[in-house]
């Protein structure tokens, strides 16, 4: 379902649940288990997907759909527990996109430092055009990382966006071929991973901490 | 004598021109709108004078509980920018050139309008365009977001997106911006705070059923 691989200091958690990485309750629980059972020595960790086409295409809509209220309710706080625990783990975090990120997936690749995109996979959230919310905390990380000016397209209209688009408007930090988006983000976690560990978590620390323009 | 803002009707679409009236006329109008207006698109001219700026204005257009969608021609100018980036989304011509106004004695900017495109675009962008004024192209304005779709057909697509917006659920469109708005301003825990709750409420209506539903069978969904 997911599993952890480790390269030297760099702990990869791959998701690896066909057809598309949902996050249902079991996958969730099991991805933060896997946050916070990285070993010790750990100096960066990368989220990448072992699913062709597929980084993770969000929640378990048929779930929502006939579950009860509170039931819901204990789910979409489990999503904000897991992708808060990755606002807070003590090292960088990247997220290797190199397949379709929906709801859900785009979450929880906001909840990371750093995202590596391939220029033709899709992006978005589409919650609102399903009559709900991006409950998980996706409205203020995504403000907080592109700015109100491209944010509120993408969350109320629901639109798909390329990779390089999500590049071009800072959604993406970082390009890479198909195919090498993983090995790409792996590299850069290993160029982090050699930098001095104290000084990199006190100003990754230090950014994650600071407000909006205006926020207070 | 400026003339008043002309507001017409597109099904659920309001189409809201300001023309050469004020924002305070045209918020006004935006007010007034029937509660069976479930979208608002704002055509917007190149330029509006200074004297028809208000911070009150920029504001409650911006706060509107409805999805907006401004439709800018090829040039897109100070407090009409500012207008436009009141707006949930920005499009334009290929070809479109935006600016802020080029700073000049006794005209100051629109109330708020600094602040709004500091937190549209960073203070990188935002403060080399407000202190020089300098003309902004299509391909960075896409790239900042001061508009977020280009289209060579930009009047008519700006068209069907007020109506595919107008066709979704009212309520989960209103606490989505409002979370969106809100989180320019709040604190982060607050903010998580407030997305839950809002979930809640949200989910508990008949609309986030029926879409839930719909998109489990696999077929469109009918908002009411």
């Amino acid at each position: 379902m997911i599993r952890v691989e480790q390269h030297g200091d760099v702990a990869e958690i791959v998701m690896d649940t066909p057809p598309v990485n949902a996050f249902d309750r079991p996958f969730l629980e099991r991805l933060g288990e896997a946050l916070a059972g990285v070993p010790a020595r750990t100096r960066a960790v990368v989220v990448s997907s072992a699913v062709p086409r597929i980084f993770a295409a969000g929640g378990d809509i048929p779930y929502m759909a006939r579950a009860d209220l509170d039931d819901q309710m204990s789910y979409v706080e489990l999503c904000q527990e897991v992708y808060g625990a990755f606002d807070h783990v003590g090292v960088p975090t990247i997220a290797a996109i190199d397949g379709a990120c929906l709801g859900g997936g785009l979450e929880l690749a906001l909840s990371c430092d750093i995202r590596v995109v391939s220029p033709a996979v899709r992006l978005g959230l589409p919650e609102a055009t399903l009559g709900i919310l991006a409950g998980g905390g996706a409205v203020h990380r995504i403000v907080r990382a592109v700015g109100q000016a491209p944010a509120r397209d993408m969350l109320l209209t629901g639109r798909r966006i390329t990779g390089a688009d999500a590049h071009r408007i800072g959604l993406a930090s970082r390009l890479a071929d198909p195919g090498t988006v993983t090995a790409a983000a792996l590299a850069l976690a290993a160029g982090i991973a050699a930098l001095d560990p104290d000084a990199v978590r006190a100003v990754m620390t230090e950014a994650r901490a600071v407000l909006p323009v205006g926020g207070s | 004598m400026p003339s008043a803002p002309t507001v017409s009707r597109d099904g659920a679409v309001a189409v809201a021109e300001i023309g050469d009236s004020s924002l305070d006329a045209l918020v006004t109008a935006l007010s007034a709108l029937s509660s069976d207006v479930r979208a608002v698109l704002l055509p917007l001219p190149a330029s509006l004078s200074d004297a028809t700026g208000s911070p009150r204005g920029l504001a409650a257009v911006e706060a509107l509980p409805l999805p907006t969608v401004a439709l800018l021609g090829t040039r897109c100018t100070g407090l009409a920018l500012d207008l436009a980036l009141c707006c949930d989304v920005r499009i334009g011509p290929a070809d479109v050139v935006v600016s802020a106004a080029v700073p000049a004695a006794g005209t100051p900017a629109a109330g708020g309008a600094v602040a709004r495109l500091v937190r549209a675009t960073g203070q990188g962008v935002a403060r080399d365009m407000l202190i020089t004024g300098r003309p902004v192209d299509a391909a960075d304005a896409l790239a900042w977001g001061l508009v977020t779709r280009l289209s060579p057909s930009a009047s008519t697509d700006a068209l069907e997106l007020a109506t595919t917006l107008a066709a979704l659920s009212p309520e989960a469109l209103a606490a989505t911006k409002q979370l969106a708005l809100g989180a320019s301003e709040d604190s982060y825990a607050d903010g998580l705070a407030a997305e839950l709750s809002m979930w809640r409420t949200v989910r508990d209506g008949a609309n986030a059923q029926e879409g839930l539903s719909a998109f489990a069978e696999k077929r469109g969904p009918r908002f009411t």
